[in-house]
């Protein structure tokens, strides 16, 4: 799309916010998904590369000591989206430490030479691969002995996530469990780095921003500082020390790189982001939790929160009245089971929901006098591809017809099928998605189907009992707050039908309370009662003397 | 010759499908049909219902319990026999009964699922009036199922208006039962008038010999046997006669040990958490006498068909030791019974080790081999001896059920049920007969820990080494010796199966001048063993971190990864419990002992040392 066009002039989905002047969209195929989803829940950017984006930006707003959720931009009567911008420190020692360096375990592993020889030997390896790094500082800081530095640099390593399929080594990460921890997401360039978002596309900018509009925000800040931000555990401690200079390095040394801007998200307000807030608040407020076990809560109940978000979104801008529940299904094997194949077919309705959502949001600009107005003629067909330009930021390929351009109503039809084919679209994402948060399960001949992962249970437990919740109030959550169905009590319509016969879906709970218990989560009282339980409620004061001690 | 009536009175308590609805009501129809005394089940819960409705400051009692555990019976237990209330007026039509105690206005309902919706919310304001102290006149004795309890105050709260002081009092009340079920409190800690007294938590060994000697004793035995030929016959004895002699414990030596076996199968199932109401005790006691596998749709034997397997020698079919496991019903209808599918879990007849097959193929040692088949030589050798023979000759052709391996199974259940404990474990053990082969330290370690000061320490000592040896190899995932301390190891990532290997907290001692050691007590509500760290402080009580509940399914686990075995069918489950332990164990410790957010807490890496002793190596800031 030509570079002058405004981006006030891009075609909005019902009460969207307008999109800021700044916000580059030139590399979009199409202004469609963005316009109904935001820019952009990417399917590549899997759940913990969208904490450790997030993560990014409110760790260099609470370095600035800035607000970490100061709400939408504007004024509240005419409230705009929010402007930011923020910047991530290289941490290129470390980085290549852990995942470039080849020589440090070679050489700790080599028996019989002391200390100071490998040292030597490992430094001047180093210089020589890499003459532009300096970590001379290492020495010192581990005291001289290598094999401690070594022993650390494995434990750290022991830290990274999403560790499959091959990456270059600037796009792999640790779990983010301090600031020391985090790295951008860059390619390496002549004269450094450059932020090219290869898998960091803004998807946990998307994750930000839900939580900057929900209405927790407050009691939110005051959470992410104290357990998040301020948080400096053993794991962030040796990574600083691996980090040497570039732990004090300031903002204003060449060793960070600028995100000018953030992405767009356009609805002001939605109940889907209070869930996902109230879900943060409640894995944060846990102070028996470990750090590292809450942001995995976290990073599977933001992937679960934002899944919704496409299904609810789609349901929304495609006018449709609601969105059928999530039918999941507890086996997680395929044989003879109505719910699974409810939950299959379920799975197929949701993955259409995008396309059909893409469509009624063309179709709504397709209503406007300002295209019902354009004519049929030569100049009607330029005119159209000016407005398609302007409204949708798209560009039909040059293979068009030798003959000029298609009629408008043509070449509507063709942004739309390019807008519903491309690569790496909504539908994808929530497919991705879902599964790698553990909602979505996929076995070859039987099919794709929601069964969730003993892990993804684990999350939705521990967000949402507070001590102990019986097993039927624990469902009627699932469904209230995840349109998550799995029992016969949930699964009735509202005019008292079943999909599938009661026995299959009591079954279906039957088992869920199985998995519950085998993950610690259960304690059944008798065969009408049966509490769920978190585990992690913390220790208490002993009412009474205790029966008896022994040592 | 007129049949002993008894018998087919019990039959009407066995496992059909009709006794289901054998409730309390249906009982007294059974007692008139066959003109016997009725079965006297025990109401171990009355004293308490007494002193709470009676007692200086009175207060509304709810009795809750899973079905069949005898509800409506101590309620009409107390309204006849305490309250003094009118035969003729119980049960009643209505749902709840008015009646008054010592001036005070009683209000007993009998069944709160059996109230329609309408009653229910005439009696929710009451009762809840009643249990916040509002109303300090007006009792409540009510009975219901734990969920129907909760589902009362829950509706009752969901039907009033946000925000409304009726659902918060409401909410108030459920929030309160919901934590007393929870945590098995009868007393409330606060706030509510009420005894909550749950009758699936009372199911103690008196109880159980409560029922067994209401069947077992029971004069129709002596009358109804009278004149039968078979009761008194020495070479061909009555199957009903016989089970019931086993069970009693009038064999040679007067052993009872089959009835303290199942008394100790019983408690370990409830420990796991499988309670076992007083009905299906009923069920397994009437089911061990009468069973009978001939024809699967009569499991049960009449007074002819005894005489007949009597006459036939047939006691294959009659066996009660296969009885007791329910094997003589259908295994649809088995399963379905509480009583049966609990102790299936067991594994009674399948699991076995080489010392006990040698005590049943070779009758080595002799002297246990002897001692057992004088207490039962009819189900033991009678049964066993010639089919032996033919198999180590080579002679035997049967297959299937008939076959020789069923035959070896019947014999180690009887085995299991027949057999002393040794002194100090070993091989020779009947719980080498069930997938629980540490129950009986289980049990013993349960029992030392019920005294305070201990009794028996030296008893306690070695079982919580091997133990917290358990633990620290679950957490570390090596092969580790130390029993003196536990090391709460982790990773960072938190995929399974990945060990421990750092921890950035000082093991935790059993015993040492630390402020914070691991201590094993004895949970008074479930008479649980369990393990938790507790921190002593001068001048403060004790704080306890969350306890591990050494269920007898983990202390098994526990006691066969100390031993290098690694439990895998049930492994997954209590490698959970474990680490969610660890895990509140560690946060409880800083929590207490880091006041500076800014003090560093060490790393230590684990290591295992030749002597299988852990080593940790700071490498912290």
């Amino acid at each position: 799309m030509a570079a002058t066009n405004a981006n006030s002039e891009l075609w909005l989905s019902k009460g969207a916010l307008a999109v800021p002047e700044n916000q580059r969209i030139h590399a979009l195929t199409v202004w469609c998904d963005p316009a109904i989803w935001g820019l952009a829940l990417y399917d590549d950017q899997t759940p913990w590369f969208t904490l450790i984006e997030c993560l990014q930006l409110l760790t260099f707003r609470h370095r600035d000591r800035k607000e970490l959720f100061p709400g939408l931009g504007g004024s509240p009567q005419a409230s705009s989206h929010e402007r930011q911008s923020y910047r991530i420190k290289l941490n290129t020692n470390l980085r290549h430490l852990l995942f470039r360096d080849q020589e440090v375990a070679r050489i700790a592993a080599r028996g019989g030479a002391n200390d100071e020889v490998r040292w030597r030997q490992w430094l001047e390896r180093t210089v020589k691969d890499f003459p532009d790094l300096d970590l001379s500082y290492l020495k010192a800081a581990f005291s001289d002995d290598f094999a401690h530095f070594s022993e650390a640099l494995e434990l750290l390593r022991s830290a990274e996530v999403e560790q499959f399929g091959a990456k270059r080594w600037t796009s792999r990460h640790l779990q983010p469990v301090g600031e020391a921890m985090l790295f951008p997401d860059v390619k390496m360039k002549d004269d450094g780095f450059a932020l090219d978002r290869r898998f960091f596309q803004r998807t946990g900018e998307i994750l930000y921003l839900m939580l900057n509009r929900s209405a927790d925000r407050a009691l939110l800040e005051h959470l992410v500082t104290m357990r998040v931000l301020n948080a400096d555990g053993p794991w962030n401690r040796i990574a600083r020390r691996l980090q040497g200079p570039d732990a004090d390095a300031t903002t204003d040394e060449p060793k960070w790189v600028e995100a000018p801007t953030i992405g767009y998200l356009p609805v002001p307000h939605l109940a889907r982001y209070d869930e996902l807030a109230r879900d943060w608040v409640s894995i944060l407020s846990q102070s028996t939790i470990p750090l590292e076990d809450a942001l995995e809560f976290l990073v599977r109940l933001s992937g679960l929160h934002q899944v919704i978000y496409i299904a609810e979104r789609a349901v929304d801008v495609s006018g449709r009245a609601s969105l059928t529940p999530f039918v999941v299904e507890m086996s997680g094997s395929a044989r003879n089971n109505p719910v699974q194949i409810l939950s299959a077919e379920r799975y197929k309705a949701h993955k259409m929901l995008p396309s059909q959502a893409v469509e009624a949001f063309v179709q709504s600009y397709a209503d406007t006098s300002e295209w019902r107005e354009v004519g049929t003629g030569p100049m009607d067909c330029t005119h159209a591809k000016r407005l398609l330009s302007r409204r949708f930021a798209w560009t039909p390929k040059r293979t068009a017809a030798a003959s000029g351009l298609s009629l408008p109503t043509d070449q509507l039809q063709a942004m739309l099928d390019a807008a519903k084919t491309r690569n790496h679209d909504i539908g994808s994402t929530f497919t991705v998605h879902a599964k790698k948060i553990g909602l979505l399960t996929a076995r070859q001949r039987a099919g794709t189907w929601y069964s969730p992962s003993d892990s993804l249970l684990e999350a939705l437990v521990l967000a949402n009992v507070d001590g102990a919740i019986e097993l039927g109030q624990f469902l009627s959550i699932l469904r209230r707050r995840y349109h998550i169905v799995i029992g016969p009590e949930e699964a009735r319509t509202q005019s008292g039908e079943l999909p599938v016969p009661l026995e299959d879906l009591r079954e279906n709970e039957r088992r869920l309370e199985e998995r519950l218990r085998v993950l610690g989560f259960i304690n059944r009282k008798s065969d009408d009662c049966a509490f769920v339980v978190n585990p992690f409620a913390g220790g208490h004061v002993a009412t009474g003397r205790l029966v008896h001690a022994t040592a | 010759m007129r049949d002993n009536p008894l018998v087919a009175f019990l039959a009407s308590y066995g496992p059909s499908a009709a006794s289901d609805s054998l409730a309390d009501e249906h009982v007294q129809a059974a007692v008139d049909r066959h003109g016997v005394r009725a079965i006297q089940a025990p109401a171990p819960k009355l004293a308490a219902m007494i002193e709470a409705l009676l007692g200086d400051d009175p207060c509304s009692v709810i009795l809750t319990g899973t079905a069949g555990d005898g509800k409506t019976y101590h309620i009409r237990s107390f309204y006849l026999g305490v309250a003094g209330g009118d035969a003729k007026l119980w049960p009643g039509k209505e749902g709840v009964l008015r009646t008054s105690l010592r001036g005070r206005p009683l209000r007993i309902i009998r069944d709160l699922s059996q109230l329609t919706d309408s009653a229910k919310a005439d009696e929710i304001e009451g009762v809840t009036r009643s249990l916040l102290g509002e109303d300090r006149e007006t009792l409540y004795l009510v009975a219901a199922n734990d969920g129907q309890l909760l589902k009362f105050w829950r509706d009752a709260s969901d039907r009033e208006d946000l925000n409304s002081a009726r659902r918060s009092r409401y909410e108030a009340v459920l929030r309160a039962l919901t934590d007393m079920l929870r945590r098995d409190q009868e007393v409330p800690e606060g706030g509510l008038s009420v005894r909550l007294l749950n009758l699936s938590r009372t199911v103690t060994g008196e109880t159980l010999d409560a029922v067994l000697d209401s069947i077992l004793t029971h004069e129709a035995w002596e009358s109804g046997c009278a004149h039968c030929p078979q009761a008194t016959s020495a070479a061909n004895p009555c199957p009903i006669r016989l089970n019931r002699a086993l069970l009693m414990g009038f064999g040679p030596d007067g052993s009872d040990v089959f009835r303290r076996r199942l008394k100790e199968v019983i408690r370990i199932a409830a420990l796991n958490d499988q309670h076992i109401p007083i009905r299906q005790i009923l069920i397994l006691a009437v089911n061990i006498l009468l069973g009978d596998s001939k024809r699967r749709d009569r499991p049960l034997l009449s007074c002819t068909e005894a005489q007949k397997r009597a006459r036939d020698h047939d006691y294959a079919r009659t066996n009660p030791f296969g009885n007791a496991l329910g094997l003589n019903v259908r295994a649809e209808r088995r399963r379905a019974l509480t009583v049966f599918s609990a102790l299936e879990t067991f594994g009674v007849g399948s699991e076995t080790n080489t010392a006990l097959e040698n005590l049943l193929m070779d009758g080595t040692p002799p002297g246990v081999a002897k001692a057992i088949e004088a207490r039962d030589p009819v189900y033991g050798g009678g049964l066993f001896r010639q089919r032996l023979k033919n198999y180590k000759e080579g002679t035997d052709t049967s297959s299937g059920t008939s076959g020789f391996q069923s035959a070896l199974e019947a014999q180690r259940r009887r085995l299991f049920f027949l057999m002393d404990e040794p002194h100090g474990g070993g091989p020779i053990s009947p719980w080498r007969l069930t997938i629980y082969h540490h129950a009986g330290e289980y049990l013993t370690f349960a029992e030392a820990l019920s005294t305070s000061p201990l009794k028996n320490p030296t008893l306690v000592e070695p079982i919580t080494a091997k133990l917290v040896k358990g633990i620290n190899r679950t957490l570390t995932g090596m092969m580790v010796e130390d029993t003196q301390r536990v090391w709460l190891a982790r990773s960072i990532g938190r995929s399974d199966g990945a060990g421990g290997r750092f921890t950035s907290i000082d093991p935790v001692a059993r015993r040492a001048a630390s402020p914070q050691r691991l201590v094993a007590v004895l949970d008074p509500a479930t008479g649980r063993p369990r393990l938790q760290v507790v921190l002593r402080s001068p001048r403060q009580p004790d704080v306890a971190s969350a306890p591990l509940e050494l269920r007898p399914l983990l202390f098994e686990y526990l006691m066969r990864v100390a031993d290098g075995s690694l439990p895998s069918s049930f492994s997954r489950q209590c490698q959970q419990e474990v680490r969610h332990f660890a895990l509140a164990a560690s946060s409880f410790i800083q929590n207490h002992f880091t006041r500076d957010e800014s003090e560093a807490l060490p790393i230590l890496i684990l290591s295992v040392g030749r002597d299988g002793v852990i080593q940790s190596r700071d490498i912290g800031v």
